[in-house]
């Protein structure tokens, strides 16, 4: 499969008063196209903001370095108004947080139009159509009633199947889906693994790139999984592969800890993200480790996968 | 126990640390204080860089700005200058004053009645509400007047006033925080501890609570200037021949045609004195209140 | 709906009450027999005690205060604040013979100041932490600091006396109006320019934002299709409230002027000792100020979709 966008060497330090949080630090990474890649990370590891940094999305006091290469481009030297026509169009981000990432006096349905009749030149009565076929399609019914009320009168769920019909409704590329389960009972996430199901049964080449931390949740719907710790990608497997033979330990140390493998908390604590230990940067935890890992380890081939451990050298 | 306190102490010491260096990096903090410690001083050192703001020299009324009198002089012939740089310190003991008895009385009412809740509470907001309602200039020139026609003009009189319209802001932000501070997790469990509820008002709640009601009362010192500067020019307030900013600009008021200095200075020191605790208030108000837990002032 | 707006008119009436016993009181707060007081202020002369005596049957002093209370209120609901001291009139007279100009000078203070708060409001908003949003902050920091009377003293020199292109003060023509007006609207604008901009920037840290700004939208779109609206809602609240200060907020204007309206009729009247009208005065005020947050309550209530369409 081609890659759909590579990402190279990328470096994103937040500038604080505290000190330079070093949120990704050296990140190289490819999405295929038509795959469902999981960029999975606890809390702090960088994964949301890898994320928003495709599309420069953060704020104006950060430092990014490197290459995002999309369409033969490098998405970070691209200007204020090239990077718009991407956003939306060619990328869609799904948020976080349906709570609050709806505007709470705009209809529904106009929010969810607002990217066709921007990036696709729709007038507003097709775009309309448009919007009521695509609540329609994930399940908003009476989807005309739907698309004229205000986000707060959508449940929960509800609010997140129109932040996905609105990343979708302009046909894009890659949508990437930030957290897509955050906050969410353990009962309704069947609803979301359905939710990405469905888009995939629409529009079959488009690439999904989910940030998440749940688990169970990407096994069911990656094709692929990559994995984060402390601002470096250390694992990048297939999904069958990494669920039964995890390489990394870091990796090894997150599947255990699940309910359904014994619940085995990891040892220790993440390292600050101001001063990061030299080396590797799971070492404190690492059962493993050795006078090695003092030295940051490259990533090594093992099988179909990628590791960054000494232990695959 | 002791254990506990120690390191309760060394926190509010290390917290205090930070905050300190915080505020005296933020720009509008340093400005502020710059302003404020400027015209303090020049209160402080009224005796050594002024005259007597007292002295009359009718020979010399109305005269204008010269270098033996940098201001000109008054109706009286006394020297505006003097009077401007001692008007700095009546203007500030008396602001400072007033600030200080509102809060301890506007705080100490506002926590107990949120602390305690129930009828006590529900009484004391009503009574909050209704104070608040009257606007404050308005119900500041009233008490006055009924006070002077009562007492006799005196400076009391408007110490007075204005702490009865005053105490309600610290009341009402001191009410506001702990109801709110009341229901969160770390009291609960510092109930659940055992810790009295005095410990816990004091200890908990009164600490994270402390951010709000300083800059709650930087901002009302520069109010209480501005108050009082305005009785003075309406002749409610301090009485001459105290020299006060606001009634000079009263009596500037009548001579505005032809000695026009004499309204001028005093106005520039008000205006000075009130801009430098608004910029001290803003600035603190960045430093202890990140954008996403604003309080409002009403 | 119906039920909100119920329940905060029944929230109101203990305010009114306790406003409404506030104003009485005022008078029997403070040391000194109100009887003697009366008497002293309206004769002038020391009073013997028989002339206070039969002062205090004749105006029903010597009942409890909750009866006078009463006796009180129920004239004041009729509209009766009883006479002024100092013209005999009665006082709702004097009150609404002056109301005009306080109008006057309110609404075009209002109209002028609402319009440059909002342009220099979004301006700052959007040039955010640029040069000419510190210039902005700056102007609304100064406005909010200069005493108005102050300036209207200076605009008064520099306008008057020294160019002798604008009266002084009097009340009549537009030319009387306009430095009144501008000294008000200075630090009028500059206290609603504040908050308008700090709405503003309130709604654009949000984070359906962040979703708009994803979808591509330029920032002149997310500002005033996205931001705007949301900003609008405290906004539209706060500028309402400030119509509370149409009674006598501009008391140092219209006294610096000479601006016949309600503001200088208290300060007169204090002065003059007439205390029917400065009760009236402090007692409308406050009605006025509750009343006008019920009607923001609802009006609130109204524009807020959520309120409107939702529980």
């Amino acid at each position: 499969m081609d890659n759909l966008l590579v990402i190279e060497d990328l470096h994103v330090h937040f500038l604080l008063n505290s000190g330079r949080v070093r949120a990704v630090d050296g990140v190289n990474l490819s999405v295929k196209k038509g795959e469902t890649l999981c960029l999975i990370g606890e809390s702090g590891s960088g994964k949301s903001v890898l994320g928003l940094s495709m599309l420069r999305l953060l704020p104006s006091n950060v430092y990014i370095n490197g290459r995002i290469i999309f369409d033969g481009k490098n998405l970070l030297e691209l200007g204020e108004e090239e990077i718009r026509k991407i956003r939306g169009k060619k990328i869609a981000w799904v948020p976080q947080n349906p709570a609050t990432s709806l505007n709470p006096v705009l209809k529904v349905g106009f929010q969810v139009a607002e990217p066709m009749i921007l990036h696709l030149g729709l007038d507003k009565t097709r775009a309309w159509s448009k919007v009521v076929k695509l609540l329609d399609f994930f399940g908003i019914r009476p989807a005309e009633k739907r698309a004229s009320e205000y986000p707060h009168q959508f449940s929960g769920g509800m609010r997140q199947r129109v932040l996905v019909a609105m990343g979708t409704s302009t046909n894009p590329e890659l949508i990437i889906a930030d957290e897509p389960t955050k906050g969410i009972d353990a009962s309704k996430k069947v609803q979301v693994v359905r939710l990405f199901r469905r888009i995939r049964e629409e529009r079959e080449d488009v690439s999904l790139l989910l940030i998440t931390h749940d688990l169970p949740l990407a096994r069911v719907l990656a094709d692929r999984i990559a994995v984060m710790y402390c601002g470096h990608v250390v694992e990048v497997s297939e999904a069958k592969t990494f669920f039964e033979e995890p390489l990394h330990p870091y990796s090894k140390a997150l599947l255990d800890s699940l309910p359904s493998r014994g619940l085995k908390p990891i040892k220790g604590f993440s390292p600050s993200m101001v001063n990061p230990p030299e080396g590797c940067r799971f070492r404190d935890r690492c059962d493993f480790c050795s006078s090695r890992c003092e030295e940051l380890p490259p990533f090594f081939d093992a099988g179909q996968s990628t590791v960054r451990c000494w232990m695959y050298a | 126990m002791v254990i506990e306190m120690e390191f309760a102490a060394r926190t509010i010491r290390l917290r205090a640390n930070e905050k300190l260096t915080a505020i005296l990096g933020n720009r509008m903090c340093f400005a502020g204080l710059t302003i404020i410690t400027l015209i303090a001083l020049m209160g402080l050192l009224a005796p050594l860089i002024a005259d007597d703001p007292y002295k009359t020299d009718l020979a010399n009324r109305l005269t204008p700005p010269s270098p033996d009198h940098p201001f000109g002089t008054d109706q009286l012939g006394r020297d505006l200058f003097s009077r401007v740089v001692y008007g700095a310190r009546v203007s500030l003991l008396v602001a400072i004053t007033i600030s200080l008895i509102s809060m301890t009385l506007g705080c100490l009412i506002g926590a107990v009645s949120g602390y305690i809740g129930g009828y006590l509470d529900d009484i004391i907001g009503r009574i909050i509400d209704v104070f608040l309602s009257i606007p404050e200039l308005i119900f500041n020139i009233a008490l006055v007047g009924i006070l002077c026609v009562s007492f006799g003009a005196s400076t009391w009189n408007v110490i007075l006033a204005i702490v009865i319209t005053n105490w309600v802001s610290y009341a009402r932000i001191t009410r506001g925080m702990v109801l709110s501070l009341k229901e969160r997790e770390f009291v609960v469990s510092t109930r659940a501890m055992g810790a009295s509820d005095f410990w816990i008002l004091f200890k908990h709640i009164i600490p994270n609570a402390v951010g709000p009601i300083i800059v709650l009362a930087t901002l009302n010192v520069g109010n209480i200037i501005m108050t009082i500067a305005s009785l003075g020019f309406l002749g409610l307030g301090i009485q001459p021949p105290t020299p006060e900013w606001g009634q000079i600009l009263n009596s500037g008021k009548n001579y505005i045609t032809t000695a026009p200095w004499i309204a001028t200075f005093p106005g520039l020191a008000i205006m000075l004195a009130v801009l430098g605790f608004n910029l001290l208030g803003d600035g603190l108000r960045d430093v202890f209140e990140p954008k996403s837990r604003r309080m409002s002032y009403g | 709906m119906l039920k909100y707006i119920l329940r905060r008119i029944l929230q109101i009436i203990p305010t009114l009450i306790g406003v409404s016993f506030l104003s009485f009181s005022l008078l029997y707060v403070f040391p000194g027999d109100p009887a003697e007081l009366i008497v002293m202020i309206n004769s002038g002369v020391e009073p013997s005690p028989e002339m206070v005596e039969k002062f205090r049957v004749e105006a029903g002093l010597d009942k409890p205060l909750i009866v006078q209370y009463i006796n009180w209120l129920s004239k004041v609901i009729k509209g009766d604040f009883g006479t002024s001291w100092s013209t005999g009139e009665p006082v709702i007279e004097e009150i609404a013979g002056r109301f005009p100009a306080s109008a006057q000078l309110f609404f075009s203070t209002f109209l002028i100041s609402v319009a440059f708060a909002f342009l220099l409001g979004i301006i700052a908003a959007l040039y955010r932490d640029k040069a000419i949003d510190h210039i902005c902050r700056f102007w609304s920091l100064i406005g909010i600091s200069i005493p108005s009377f102050w300036l209207g003293l200076m605009l008064i020199w520099v306008f008057s006396v020294h160019l002798h292109l604008l009266p002084a003060f009097g009340y009549g023509t537009l030319k009387h109006a306009i430095l009144p007006v501008i000294t008000w609207s200075v630090s009028f604008m500059a206290i609603k320019a504040r908050f308008i901009r700090a709405s503003l920037l309130d709604a654009l840290n949000q984070d359906y934002i962040l979703t708009a700004r994803a979808k591509g939208l330029s920032e002149k779109t997310i500002v005033f299709r996205h931001a705007l609206r949301n900003a609008l809602i405290p906004v539209v609240t706060y500028l309402s409230l400030s119509m509370s200060h149409l009674i006598v907020g501009s008391v140092m204007v219209e006294v610096v002027f000479a601006w016949p309206g309600l503001g200088s009729l208290l300060v007169e009247s204090v002065f003059k000792r007439d205390f029917p009208v400065v009760q009236a005065l402090v007692l409308l005020s406050a009605v006025i100020f509750t009343i006008t947050n019920l009607i923001v309550d609802i009006l609130y209530a109204v524009i807020d979709p959520r309120i409107r369409y939702g529980d």
